[in-house]
């Protein structure tokens, strides 16, 4: 019944694969987080993952880039792949992988340092830079967030005394510098108001196509708005996964029409 | 309704006793501070007199101003008459003619001696219980003349202050009396070959009654004598030696200058020159010292007129003035901190410090990271984290001991005690307050940082070195600059392994063999164990007022580099 119904629901697009899930299973000690799991999440597009709190979303998207690997006591079943490379591997330089998949947080969170040093330390980490190089990536980083007329004159200023909107868009700069193929992306407008809001959204847009991004929102509206994909989770299960027009206007489950219809959640 | 009112008066009386308390700590604080920072700063501005320009110029190599070379002169010219009474005092010039007065008589009471020959003889021969008594009858009758000559001298001695040279004169007669029974006795055997026995009896004739005499004059005379030495002492010491050859005899410092500063000069002329120390007997004869005051003592006496001089013109003698003196803090310290400052303490507590922070600093940084940032709760990181909690809890001089026992017996890091040995000291016991502080500045660091920095691709030492070390940097400053001001004043630890009492300040490539002075232990060596105590208490102050000094500076560093740090990165 569960195997048919992850069989029924997982992403068959046939699109270009770029995140894969396989029976992904994530434990915090006894607790059975994220249930067998199949989903493909297509590259260059926009994939929301909607569901109520606690229903394993976040920690979800947290395996993806192996942030999990620093919580005591979790641990993962089934495949996860990048580009068919499993995220898992005993091999994998988590490093690399994190450079790869880049990763926006649902405070923003900024380093205590200068706007230029925040953008810039990603590439540093990676080293063999010019002053140039470095100053051409921050310039294009902070272009492509959106932000780099708003600081281009203060890029030696705190990071700290911006806006939480600005911080935010910061935040992805500095996830755009290391060049990831894939943004994640934990409820990032969850501490900003609505004008910041609208332009990260505007700003997710702009950067589908170019960038894989998973986003996970409470906010439905916003998985609408943003999203061409959209999954729902409930209690650890993936129960939907389809084109966001479709999972919105037409959803196959009792339980995604009445968490989409407000019902609980 | 009620309800509020109850409230506004709970509220106005919380705020009351939150103001009075407060108001309570700043006033026992004011109260404590106050006669440390009121009497350090007397270290450094007080009121001099002219023996401290002396000492500036003799020693320290300042130059003396006019106006200071008229001062000293003019208090050399006030200090003239008194001078010249004391000089009379001790080689009165009349003392010549009572030397004459006196011989004479002694001629003549030997003179009889030797023509009472017959008489002597005759009482010689006499049957024993007679022949005593007419032996003293001959000896009194033929040494009255000199003896009440004696008595006179020593009356007219306490008024005319005749009393050294008289004892003086007294002492050689006595010495000559063995002579003269010689004399005697050689004469008698001209006339008639002695016994052993009639021998001895001539020499008591002739000795016994006026050394019993002379004795007791003397020491009535030698009491009275010593009574104007100490006085005379107590001159020297507040005015200094009185000419060049007294100086240069002077061995210590303090004998070279009277009192450089008007408040122990006060002292000096209160308890040591208008009163005086003498010996006396009680009806059992045992010695006791007694205090007494010169005017009572000398009454009627030139000493009188001598103390009266002093306490009237003690200010012409002295020429009190204010005067700052700023080499205190930069000048060493001379016969055992009597004059001088107080570098040598001030440069060994700044070595101890930084040379312990030198080695604490990175210590603890380093463990507050591997307890904050790598240990993963295991049994090993329990029992490290535990020991650290006790360690800070041993009190310090058991630290002392350990760095006796430990670093220099057994380890034998330097061959007694040094700078070396009481840094590493110091520094295990600020080591568990710098990684309990450092540990809590790095546990306070947001997590998200962490995450961050991770998912940017940082390892978890990069991560540490570039995100999480600068973020927590402000506080973990102010942790150790805290211990650092613990380190400064700590004495127990130091004791056993780098303090000394006395000693010039250290070269710093000395640092590895030598021991140092340093504030808190010399502090205490100079409240308790200094010979003077009392007159260097304006050392005392001085040091005890730097010390809070440098550890209010130190925290205020603390303070200001937080606000500083905090500033630039807007936490």
């Amino acid at each position: 019944m569960e195997d048919e119904k992850q069989k029924r629901y997982g992403a068959k697009t046939g699109e270009d694969t770029a995140i894969s899930a396989r029976n992904f299973s994530v434990y915090y000690g006894n607790f059975h987080a994220v249930k067998n799991v199949n989903m493909d999440f297509v590259r260059g597009k926009v994939t929301a993952i909607i569901g109520p709190s606690g229903c394993g979303k976040s920690t979800f998207l947290r395996c993806i880039n192996r942030m999990n690997d620093l919580v005591d006591g979790c641990r993962t079943e089934g495949s996860l792949q990048l580009d068919g490379i499993d995220i898992y591997h005993k091999r994998m330089d988590v490093a690399e992988l994190r450079r790869r998949i880049g990763m926006v947080f649902q405070r923003p969170n900024p380093f205590p340092k200068s706007i230029y040093e925040n953008v810039a330390y990603g590439p540093r980490l990676k080293g063999g830079l010019s002053k140039d190089e470095l100053d051409a990536i921050v310039e294009t980083s902070l272009k492509r967030a959106a932000l780099w007329d708003e600081v281009k004159d203060r890029l030696a200023s705190s990071a700290l005394g911006m806006s939480g909107g600005q911080q935010q868009r910061l935040c992805i700069a500095r996830a755009l510098a290391i060049k990831p193929e894939v943004l994640l992306m934990d409820e990032p407008c969850s501490a900003l108001d609505p004008k910041s809001t609208s332009r990260i959204e505007d700003l997710m847009g702009e950067l589908s196509g170019e960038y894989t991004i998973a986003v996970v929102t409470h906010n439905m509206q916003q998985a609408a708005r943003v999203s061409d994909f959209t999954a729902f989770f409930y209690e650890g299960n993936l129960v939907e996964y389809g084109a966001t027009d479709k999972l919105f206007t037409n959803p196959a489950h009792k339980a995604t029409n009445d968490y989409i219809t407000g019902r609980f959640g | 309704m009620n309800n509020t009112s109850t409230r506004k008066i709970l509220d106005a009386s919380f705020t009351a006793l939150a103001y009075s308390s407060l108001a309570a700590v700043a006033a026992a604080l004011a109260l404590f501070l106050f006669p440390i920072f009121f009497n350090g700063a007397g270290a450094f501005i007080f009121r001099a007199t002219v023996e401290h320009e002396k000492f500036l110029h003799e020693n320290l190599d300042a130059d003396l101003s006019e106006s200071e070379k008229k001062a000293i002169s003019e208090s050399d010219a006030a200090r003239a008459p008194l001078y010249k009474m004391m000089r009379e005092y001790e080689s009165p010039p009349n003392a010549e003619k009572l030397r004459d007065r006196l011989a004479k008589s002694y001629k003549e009471s030997v003179e009889a001696i030797g023509g009472a020959s017959v008489e002597i003889l005759g009482a010689l021969d006499k049957k024993a219980p007679e022949r005593a008594e007419s032996i003293r009858n001959i000896s009194k009758k033929l040494w009255e003349p000199y003896l009440s000559t004696v008595r006179e001298s020593v009356q007219e001695s306490a008024k005319n202050g005749t009393s050294i040279a008289l004892s003086g004169i007294l002492a050689e007669n006595e010495a000559e009396l063995a002579a003269t029974a010689r004399a005697e006795l050689a004469l008698l055997g001209k006339t008639k070959r002695l016994s052993f026995r009639q021998k001895s009896l001539v020499r008591r004739i002739v000795t016994e009654l006026p050394s019993s005499e002379i004795s007791a004059a003397l020491e009535t005379l030698e009491s009275r004598n010593r009574a104007y030495a100490s006085f005379r002492d107590g001159i020297a010491q507040l005015l200094g030696p009185r000419n060049k050859q007294e100086k240069e005899a002077a061995k210590l410092m303090r004998q070279k200058y009277g009192q450089t500063r008007m408040d122990t000069a006060r002292k000096v002329l209160e308890n040591s020159v208008l009163k005086i120390t003498v010996k006396e007997r009680d009806k059992s004869g045992a010695e006791f010292m007694r205090r007494v005051s010169v005017s009572e003592y000398f009454h009627g006496t030139p000493v009188e007129k001598m103390a009266e001089y002093v306490g009237k013109n003690a200010d012409a003698m002295l020429r009190p003035h204010i005067a700052a003196y700023p080499g205190f803090l930069f000048d060493d310290p001379y016969d055992s901190s009597i004059f001088g400052g107080i570098w040598p303490m001030v440069l060994g507590t700044f070595y101890l410090t930084f040379g312990s922070m030198l080695m604490a600093a990175p210590l603890g940084v380093a463990a507050a990271v591997y307890f904050s940032e790598y240990a993963r709760g295991g049994k090993l990181t329990h029992v490290l984290d535990t020991c650290v909690g006790t360690l800070a809890g041993v009190p310090s001089i058991v630290f002392g001991l350990f760095g006796l026992a430990f670093l220099i017996n057994t380890v034998r890091i330097s061959e007694s005690k040094s700078v070396l040995a009481g840094s590493v000291t110091l520094a295990l016991l600020v080591l568990p307050t710098i990684i309990r502080s450092c540990e809590e500045a790095l546990k306070a660091v947001p997590n998200s940082y962490r995450e961050a920095a991770f998912a940017l691709g940082a390892g978890k030492w990069r991560s540490i070195r570039t995100v999480i070390l600068p973020a927590a940097l402000p506080s973990m400053l102010t942790g150790i600059i805290i211990s650092m001001g613990r380190a400064a004043g700590e004495t127990a630890p130091i004791i056993f392994t780098a303090a000394t009492s006395t000693g010039a300040a250290l070269a710093i490539c000395d640092v590895f063999t030598q021991p140092t002075p340093a504030l808190p232990w010399n502090i205490y060596n100079l409240c308790t164990e200094h010979e003077m105590a009392e007159r260097v208490s304006h050392v005392q102050y001085g040091m005890v007022m730097t010390l809070i000094l440098i550890v209010l500076a130190l925290n205020g560093a603390a303070i200001w580099l937080r606000a500083r740090l905090r500033k630039k990165m807007k936490f």
